[in-house]
């Protein structure tokens, strides 16, 4: 009775164990090709740079973007990089708050709204996206793209 | 004859849960402002605690996230007193991993029983709940089924979708859902080792039918001549024999009534009873 008690303790132990393993190396799991970012977009301030990996491949940057009092017409740039977002939902609900996509164009945004964008960077060398008013070609905020480290430079 | 029904008023309501919540239609996602369970309909994020400050994290994530933290509040009260009906019969993800894996030919199936599922589970979720607050780093995105599922389903619809399953991460979390829920037998291997949701539901679960006041699966040992076949149709390897008896794991039972299907006596029954 004893002996089992104890192997099936030990057991657990061993299962703790490799589930703390599991999530440590999920944890630790990067991608080179893939990177994942989120951005409040404020008008005159500086933004972070952004890190992405030192990969000559192609590279797919996640961007959450969140523009909590901009325009409703926003358009994103970023040159060398094709830009898809994740709207179109595939069959709109009448009730949802459509706005218009357009690769990076972004028609009848609300304010706080989160789009997220997927930008797909294929020339090597660091980047600049810009996130411009459309209704007056502003621009809101640059945020430069960096390959490498967070002590990477432009290059 | 009454369990033949319940799985099929079972699989139905997974379907309706698949339609309801994932590409093309995702119409409660949409009646979230969102276009799939990312977002404001994320229920995987705001328990997690940020090394930022964990009160402030926690009030931002209800913030952000408050459609998935509504979600899960539904899911918690809802097993309480029924038990885990949200897992079992309404999980989007987990349904769909099932009703793949019920096309795999049983060769193919990879049998993870030997696991002990509640130890691993709750190893897995101290990380993915403290992970980041202790400097090992965050899981929650990684790897997500509820990105990867949807993604996959609305793949034919969206560029973006495909463009993130064709990423090193994309193919890592399809490889993942893969193996652990499509290949796995019974379909369920993510929900019983890695879905955070279904680890705090089955924590509740087990409370709910220690206090007496959940509905669950139960045995009637007086019927039971310990056949097996319970043991074999359990989805998520929360029966067990021993010695000569039929034993349940309250922490892994889903309450899916797949047992109760295949019980050749009538032993098995869905009710109220104290462990």
């Amino acid at each position: 009775m004893g002996k089992m008690m104890s192997s099936k303790f030990l057991k657990t132990i061993i299962f703790i164990f490799a589930g703390i393993t599991a999530g440590i190396a999920l944890a630790n799991f990067s991608a080179k090709d893939f990177k994942h970012a989120s951005i409040i977009v404020k008008r005159n301030v500086q933004a972070k740079p952004i890190h992405i990996n030192d990969y000559k491949g192609k590279q797919v940057l996640a961007l959450s973007l969140k523009i909590p009092d901009g325009p409703k017409d926003i358009e994103v740039k970023m040159k060398g990089a094709e830009i898809q977002s994740w709207y179109p939902p595939p069959v709109k609900m009448p009730f949802y708050k459509w706005m218009d996509v357009d690769g990076g164009r972004f028609h009848g945004v609300e304010p706080g709204k989160r789009l997220p964008l997927y930008l797909i960077i294929r020339q090597a060398g660091c980047k600049e996206l810009e996130i411009i008013d459309s209704s007056d070609s502003s621009i809101i905020q640059t945020v430069h793209v960096m390959r490498g480290g967070a002590n990477a430079g432009h290059h | 004859m009454q369990g033949i029904t319940k799985i099929k008023r079972r699989y139905i309501f997974m379907l309706l849960g698949i339609l309801l919540f994932l590409p093309p239609l995702s119409v409660i996602p949409q009646a979230a402002g969102e276009v799939n369970m990312c977002g404001a309909v994320c229920p995987r994020m705001f328990f997690i605690l940020s090394p930022k400050g964990i009160w402030s994290g926690l009030v931002n994530g209800i913030q952000s996230m408050w459609f998935g933290t509504a979600l899960v509040g539904a899911i918690f009260l809802v097993t309480l007193f029924f038990g885990r009906l949200w897992c079992s019969h309404v999980c989007p993800i987990g349904g769909t991993t099932e009703f793949i894996n019920k096309g795999v030919p049983k060769k193919l199936k990879i049998n993870f029983s030997f696991i002990q599922a509640p130890a691993f589970r709750y190893g897995f979720l101290f990380i993915y709940i403290a992970g980041a607050l202790i400097g090992i780093g965050a899981i929650a995105c990684k790897l997500c089924n509820f990105r990867i599922i949807p993604f996959m389903i609305g793949s034919p619809f969206v560029p973006a979708y495909r463009t993130y399953l064709a990423t090193s991460m994309g193919l890592a979390g399809l490889a993942t859902i893969g193996v652990s829920g499509f290949l796995a037998k019974g379909g369920r291997g993510y929900c019983n080792l890695l879905c955070p949701i279904g680890a705090m539901d089955s924590v509740i679960n087990f409370l709910g039918t220690k206090l007496g006041i959940s509905k669950r699966m139960n045995t009637d040992y007086s019927k039971c001549d310990n056949c097996g076949s319970c043991v074999d149709s359990c989805m998520v390897w929360a029966l067990t024999q021993e010695k000569g008896q039929v034993k349940r794991d309250p922490l892994s039972c889903m309450s899916c009534g797949e047992c109760e299907r295949v019980c050749p006596n009538g032993a098995i029954s869905y009710g109220k009873n104290k462990i």
